[in-house]
Order: C-alpha cells, then sequence, then structure tokens
C-alpha cells in the first residue's frame, strides 16, 4: 500500500505541475490576490484586516485545488486512466487519498502565501487561523473529489466545478450584506474559518458542524464509491 | 498442463442482447492464446469481464486462482493492452511509465532496457499526446509488462500498426512466451494468430464456433486438398491434390504449393463472414 500511495503522489505532483493548465489555477489565486491588494491600494483601503482573507482564501482554495481535482478526477475517467490504475492494482482509498494528500500540500502554500501577500495581521503561525483553514480545504478537496467522481467526462467536470466555485468562492462575501447567507455560512462547511475571520477565534459549535460537514461528506464520497465498485469497475 | 485461464459457460447480456453466449475454455500456462473473431464479436467484452472490469450473467470463471469479482488480488500478476489502457497525455513517455514502476517496485535499468527492446528510448521524452500510434502502442506495450506479469492480456495489439512495428511487438511477445509469460491475444489478423498461437478459438456473434490449434484446425478443414500450380508463363491454377497426377506436361509448371486453407478461410466456412469484418 506504501508503494502504491508513494507512486500515486509522485504521479499527483506531476499532474499537477506538468499540465499548463492546471500549474496556472494553482498559481492563479495568488494573481488574484495581488490584484486584488491593487485595487484596495488605488482606495487606499488596507488589506491587512481579515475581511478581504475571509473572501480570498476559500475563493482560493476552490479555484487552486477544487477545480484541478474535479480536472484531473474527469480527465482520468473520460481518458480511461483511472481503469488504467484500476487494473494496476490500485484501490480507490488509495486513489482518492493521494489526491487529497498533494491537494493539501498546495493549500498550505494558499494559506500561508496569501496572508502574507496581503500583509494580513494574520499568519500561519496563529494556530486558530491554520486549525480553521486546513479544515476548510479538506472539505473543499472533498466536494470536488466528489464532483470529480461524477463528472464521467472534462466536459461535465468544467460545468459540476462551476457552482463548487461559486458556493466556496461568493457564499462568504454575500454573508457580509445578506443576513440568510450569513446563516448559510454559519451552518456550512466554511463555519469555522467565517467565525476566525468574523472574530479571530474559534469556537466549538463551529468546529463541529465542520467536523459534521466532513464525516457527511467522506460518506458521499464512500457511497459513491460502492455504486461504481458494484456498476462501473468490480475492484 | 496447469491453467491459467478456465471460462465455463460464460454468458452476458446487454439489456437484452446476448454478446456472449456460453463461452467455453480454457488458457493453459505458458501458450500464446488466440481469440480471434470479427469486431463485435465479443472479444473485448470478454476481457472486461476477465479483469474484472464488467460483470456477467452467468458462467464461472477461474484466472489465476481467483474470480474476477476478486482481480485486485491478482492484479500485480496480469498486464493489460486494451481499449481501457488510458495514459496521461501531457505526461512523457518515460514519467508515464515511471509512475508504474513505482507502483510496482521496478527500477530503472528493466524500465530503459524495456525501452530499448522496443525502440522508444532515444524518444523515451516525448509527451504521449504528441507520440505516434505506433509510439503508444509500443508504450502501453511495455507498461503491461514492465512487472514480469504471469499473464498479459492484448487486445489487437498491433491493430493499426505499420509492419515493421508489427514485426517487433511479434518479437517481444515470443520473448514473453519464452520466458514464461501467458499471452492472451484477441485479434481480427489471421496471419498474426497463425503466427504466433498455441491455442485458437474462433468467436462469432459471442459465440465460440471452433477452438484447436492453428495446425490442428487448418488440418481439419483441409478435407479437400489442393495444389497451386504456378506455370512458367505467369498464371495460376488451383487444383485437387488428386488430379495432380494427370497433368501432362510438368515442364510448363514453374512451381507447385500445397493449398491449405487460410484461418480466414476455415472462419468463413464456419460463418459465411470474413474475420476482418
Amino acid at each position: 500500500m506504501i508503494k502504491r500511495m508513494s507512486a500515486l503522489i509522485w504521479l499527483r505532483f506531476k499532474l499537477f505541475t506538468v499540465n499548463k493548465a492546471i500549474l496556472f489555477e494553482i498559481i492563479s489565486p495568488f494573481i488574484f490576490t495581488y490584484f486584488y491588494k491593487y485595487l484596495y491600494s488605488l482606495q487606499n483601503i488596507s488589506t491587512q484586516n481579515s475581511e478581504l482573507l475571509g473572501f480570498l482564501i476559500p475563493f482560493s482554495l476552490s479555484i487552486g485545488i477544487g477545480i484541478p481535482i474535479i480536472a484531473i478526477l474527469s480527465e482520468e475517467r473520460e481518458k480511461n486512466s483511472f481503469s488504467a490504475l484500476m487494473l494496476s492494482g490500485v484501490r480507490y482509498f488509495e486513489y482518492l487519498v493521494s489526491l487529497i494528500i498533494v491537494s493539501l500540500f498546495f493549500s498550505l502554500f494558499i494559506i500561508t502565501i496569501i496572508p502574507l501577500i496581503l500583509n494580513s495581521k494574520v499568519s500561519i503561525l496563529n494556530f486558530n487561523y491554520f486549525f480553521s483553514s486546513i479544515f476548510m480545504a479538506i472539505s473543499v478537496c472533498l466536494i470536488s473529489l466528489i464532483a470529480g467522481l461524477l463528472a464521467k467526462t472534462q466536459v461535465m467536470g468544467q460545468v459540476i466545478s462551476l457552482p463548487v466555485v461559486f458556493i466556496t468562492s461568493f457564499l462568504p462575501m454575500l454573508a457580509t450584506i445578506n443576513n440568510t447567507c450569513k446563516v448559510i455560512v454559519n451552518y456550512s462547511f466554511m463555519s469555522l474559518f467565517y467565525k476566525y475571520i468574523q472574530s479571530l477565534s474559534n469556537d466549538l459549535k463551529s468546529l463541529a458542524i465542520v467536523l459534521l460537514w466532513i464525516v457527511l461528506l467522506i460518506t458521499i464520497n464512500y457511497l459513491i464509491v460502492q455504486i461504481y465498485r458494484k456498476e462501473f469497475l468490480k475492484l | 498442463m496447469k491453467e491459467t485461464i478456465k471460462v465455463n459457460n460464460l454468458t452476458k447480456k446487454f439489456n437484452n442482447n446476448l454478446a456472449l453466449n456460453n463461452l467455453t475454455f480454457v488458457v493453459h500456462t505458458g501458450e500464446i492464446f488466440g481469440f480471434l473473431g470479427p469486431s463485435g464479436a465479443g472479444k473485448t467484452t470478454t476481457i472486461k469481464i476477465l479483469t474484472g472490469q464488467l460483470s456477467h450473467d452467468g458462467g464461472d470463471i477461474t484466472i489465476l486462482g481467483q474470480t474476477p469479482n476478486t482481480f485486485q488480488k491478482i492484479a500485480n500478476q496480469v498486464g493489460v493492452v486494451s481499449d481501457t489502457s488510458g495514459f496521461y497525455e501531457k505526461l512523457s513517455i518515460y514519467d508515464n511509465l515511471f509512475a508504474y514502476c513505482k507502483l510496482f517496485s521496478v527500477t530503472r535499468t528493466r524500465l530503459n532496457t524495456l525501452l530499448k527492446q522496443v525502440n522508444l528510448y532515444n524518444q523515451r521524452k516525448t509527451i504521449v499526446e504528441k507520440a505516434s500510434t505506433g509510439m503508444k502502442q509500443r508504450f502501453l506495450l511495455v507498461r503491461a509488462i514492465i512487472h514480469q506479469p504471469k499473464l498479459l492480456f492484448l487486445d489487437e495489439p498491433t491493430s493499426g500498426l505499420d509492419p515493421t512495428t508489427t514485426k517487433k511487438i511479434h518479437e517481444l511477445l515470443t520473448n514473453l512466451k519464452k520466458s514464461g509469460t501467458t499471452i492472451f491475444l484477441t485479434t481480427h489478423n489471421m496471419y498474426e494468430a497463425t503466427l504466433l498461437c498455441d491455442h485458437l478459438v474462433l468467436l462469432n456473434n459471442g459465440k465460440v464456433v471452433e477452438q484447436g490449434t492453428p495446425k490442428n484446425l487448418i488440418t481439419k478443414y483441409n478435407s479437400e486438398k489442393k495444389v497451386t500450380l504456378t506455370y512458367k508463363n505467369g498464371t495460376n491454377e488451383i487444383i485437387p491434390f488428386i488430379k495432380l497426377k494427370t497433368v501432362d506436361d510438368f515442364s510448363k509448371i514453374e512451381t507447385i504449393h500445397s493449398c491449405e486453407p487460410s484461418l480466414n478461410d476455415i472462419f468463413v466456412t464456419l460463418t459465411g463472414g470474413e474475420l476482418n469484418d
């Protein structure tokens, strides 16, 4: 299992870095961050406060890791590289977990570098920030895995990734101006991060909500895999 | 002789269409087993069932002591080249293969040796999406044999390839057989089957219509023995062997060849259709 996991992780790193489109998706959050910083500077608004970060981190995670996960999974399904891996003895668990590991590695870059670009008061050294953002990154990974597993073609993957990006990116922004959106965010997988951005601390209720979301998303992933085991590939 | 694959009354339906109808055959260890039939006969479906990619509706299958449902247990002993053998188009040939080296704990030395054997070593850095059909086919073959599998499934491995590449693949398959690998080869190329296979199954409309060694099949269907006479003026004539003694003037004849039926002739006799339809 360890050798298969290391092989898959190596393969994922290659795919993330060799494919120019995916590489651009990983880099684009940093470009957007610089762009926002520039826009804020034009209006002499400080980027040090956490509000901009509260919008940019979910947006960056959905663009930087959500879309690549969906793109890779849908491409592997469409081009049969998924079947080839399965025929070589790779298990679903290894297949999906390897993708999560590599995505979380890139997430670390996002949650570390974006506050630095914004000269934010918040940094990766702040445990509460790290904790809440990494939980959100895990949730984004799991949602993207679901979307990627459901997409049988790359075109379908692109279509499915749109709502994932929109919800993750714009819900925190809308929550600042709309109470309904605020309630939705408070009970979403972004709850912990959103609470942190508002109060710069974590609370147990939000943590429980996020953990429930993670359990739910893992269960959905598991069920999809079980369906595929029965109907698509008997492995 | 040890059995690597045993299939008994295999049946598969797609909706109400019977794709495989009570297939029964045995693949012995170390042989090249030819699975012949026209397009749509059920060759690829059979491979997919044997490798656990499709479920079957009836019959018993044993493959390296496992059933297709437990294929994962023997996946590291099996290599597959088929239409489901995907690859990463944006990666180089070498990177694609190196991922599988890591998967099976195979050394770079073996990978390089195999690449040299199929004349891909100098093109190993080519991005797969830019590789030719022949290069892709050779690359897939290398990937399938990289871990020295006991059993190799090849679905039309030389389809669409030039004669030189085809010859190289035939040589490689012969060497693999010598090293003890059992090869399950589907093809509609009769020449290839006659050249390589130890045992053949002829499939038509999901049914086994005949099976045996190429030699036995040809002998069996060579009931009306004929010879081809090639005259010095360049014309040919096929006559029954028994009429050879009635030929008046042998001095006009350049060559006399026995005229056995080809596998295609046998297939036409059995089904009324061409193998490569």
